[in-house]
């Protein structure tokens, strides 16, 4: 079973930007992917009020092939109250955080409070985590050695200059994962794989900005064998979010 | 599906910054029998880039015509605009600038004026290592451009390195103000925004490069597979007719 865990759906006339559910669905289509893992662009409630209950409705209508992950603004006092409504009642798998967007600190303690209640949920944090200041891996490594007992995931590995970096906080710290969305260089990638295992890598493609078949593509590029690459495309994504079956 | 390919930038010989990595160019034409090569020296590891151009020059004047230089010039070092001089007489296509790594801004160097006036002398284009923060980013390279409007500027990565996209709209004012700016398709993993170049009328604009060995031959050639309607015209024609190679 192929998981893609990070695709994008949202709806955002002011800027102009649709992303709806069937583009997620004919990349899955194109790529042989089997269940895409989604969240809004827009953090809930700060900049979309009903962006979790919207999300729902978008994956309920897909049949299983979607599911969802909350998007959350850190400053909002409801947000870990909202993640547990999400996680609970609605049956999202994890929860994102995307500092750019919410230039909320990840070691801050807003972050760190719903981190915390991810830990609780049992359910993974998956920060954008790339070249920006609040967003590279050695600042996220703080928040996930101050909540050591919650699964962290380093969305993009690092983008474009701190793959390595992700690499050296994946390796000093065994709640770290990385994913592989975006991220250009397929050889970071095995790099990983060669520090840390395949067992802490999961896939990835930040579609539909990103083209899932390309993105599936880099990871075969890895030469993984069947047992390491059958973990990445889908078997960790199972492990991590504790759903077995998807 | 492309037939031949002109792969507008590849480094080549060893590295100072990739230890153990060392490009040949004989195996890189042997390996890809469809593909010409646009060579530039990588920093060598003595740093002595007037050696280093030589030894690729002289490596593509024995390809069968199948490979072709650029002249790595540091603006900055003693001797640099006589350098380029002296690499354009003898056949290099091009100049390459490094701003990232030879530490200037491609907007703001005093240096840089002497050595440009030698491509625009020749009517050759410079190509100029782009989306580095501070030193490369799309503006500052539009007002390059800007400044040396009968020339050909050619942008690696696609001008642009954001995990997050927030460089693309500054990138595509780039390529509205400067009708002699071309990106280079390389690592750019926003496929929506190549195929948006492409149906906004920039499709003459994008040309494939691999800029292996930092990116992947493979993964690179995908990027501009998919891009059906223009690829033939970015995996080839744009980079002969901006390069003038017949």
């Amino acid at each position: 079973m192929i998981i893609d865990f990070h695709t994008h759906v949202d709806s955002m006339p002011a800027l102009g930007w649709e992303m709806p559910p069937e583009a997620i669905l004919d990349g899955m289509g194109r790529a042989g992917v089997d269940v895409s893992v989604v969240t809004s662009i827009m953090d809930a409630p700060v900049l979309s009020d009903e962006g979790l209950d919207r999300m729902h409705r978008m994956v309920g209508a897909a049949k299983g092939q979607l599911r969802a992950m909350a998007r959350l603004h850190p400053w909002s006092p409801e947000a870990p109250e909202l993640l547990e409504y999400a996680v609970e009642r609605l049956g999202f798998v994890g929860l994102k955080l995307h500092p750019v967007s919410t230039i909320a600190s990840p070691s801050g303690e807003p972050t760190l409070a719903l981190i915390r209640e991810a830990e609780r949920l049992g359910v993974p944090t998956l920060f954008h985590c790339a070249d920006d200041n609040l967003t590279t891996p050695f600042e996220i490594e703080v928040a996930a050695q101050a909540v050591p007992g919650a699964a962290i995931v380093l969305g993009h590995s690092g983008g474009y200059a701190h793959g390595s970096d992700a690499i050296e906080v994946a390796r000093r710290n065994s709640n770290v994962w990385l994913e592989t969305a975006c991220i250009p260089y397929p050889r970071l990638l095995k790099a990983a794989v060669e520090a840390i295992g395949a067992d802490r890598l999961v896939f990835g493609s930040d579609a539909p900005g990103a083209a899932v078949e390309l993105e599936l593509r880099k990871v075969r590029l890895l030469g993984l064998n069947d047992r390491d690459l059958e973990r990445v495309l889908g078997g960790n994504a199972m492990r991590l979010t504790g759903v077995e079956k998807w | 599906m492309v037939g031949d390919w002109l792969d507008a930038l590849v480094f080549v010989g060893a590295s100072r910054y990739e230890p153990g990595v060392e490009v040949i160019i004989e195996s890189v034409l042997d390996r890809s029998r469809d593909t010409d090569l646009i060579c530039v020296a990588s920093v060598p590891p003595d740093r002595d880039l007037g050696r280093a151009n030589r030894r690729v020059f002289d490596k593509c004047l024995h390809s069968g015509g199948r490979a072709r230089a650029l002249a790595r010039i540091d603006p900055l070092e003693p001797g640099s605009v006589q350098e380029a001089r002296e690499l354009v007489r003898l056949g290099c296509i091009g100049l390459f600038l490094d701003p990232w790594r030879d530490s200037y801004s491609i907007s703001n160097c005093a240096a840089l004026d002497a050595v440009v006036e030698v491509a625009e002398e020749h009517g050759i284009p410079v190509t100029v290592e782009s989306g580095f923060p501070w030193v490369s980013e799309p503006l500052q390279v539009a007002n390059f451009a800007a400044s040396h409007p009968t020339i050909p500027i050619v942008a690696t990565r696609g001008l642009q390195m954001n995990m997050s996209g927030l460089s693309l709209e500054a990138a595509s004012i780039a390529l509205e103000r400067c009708p002699n700016l071309y990106l280079l398709s390389s690592g750019v993993y926003r496929q929506d925004w190549l195929e948006a170049l492409v149906t906004t009328g920039f499709a003459d604009r994008l040309l494939y490069a691999s800029m292996a060995p930092d990116f992947h031959p493979e993964l690179e050639r995908a990027r501009v597979e998919m891009l059906s309607s223009a690829s033939e015209r970015v995996a080839v024609a744009n980079a002969k007719r901006v390069y003038g190679w017949d």
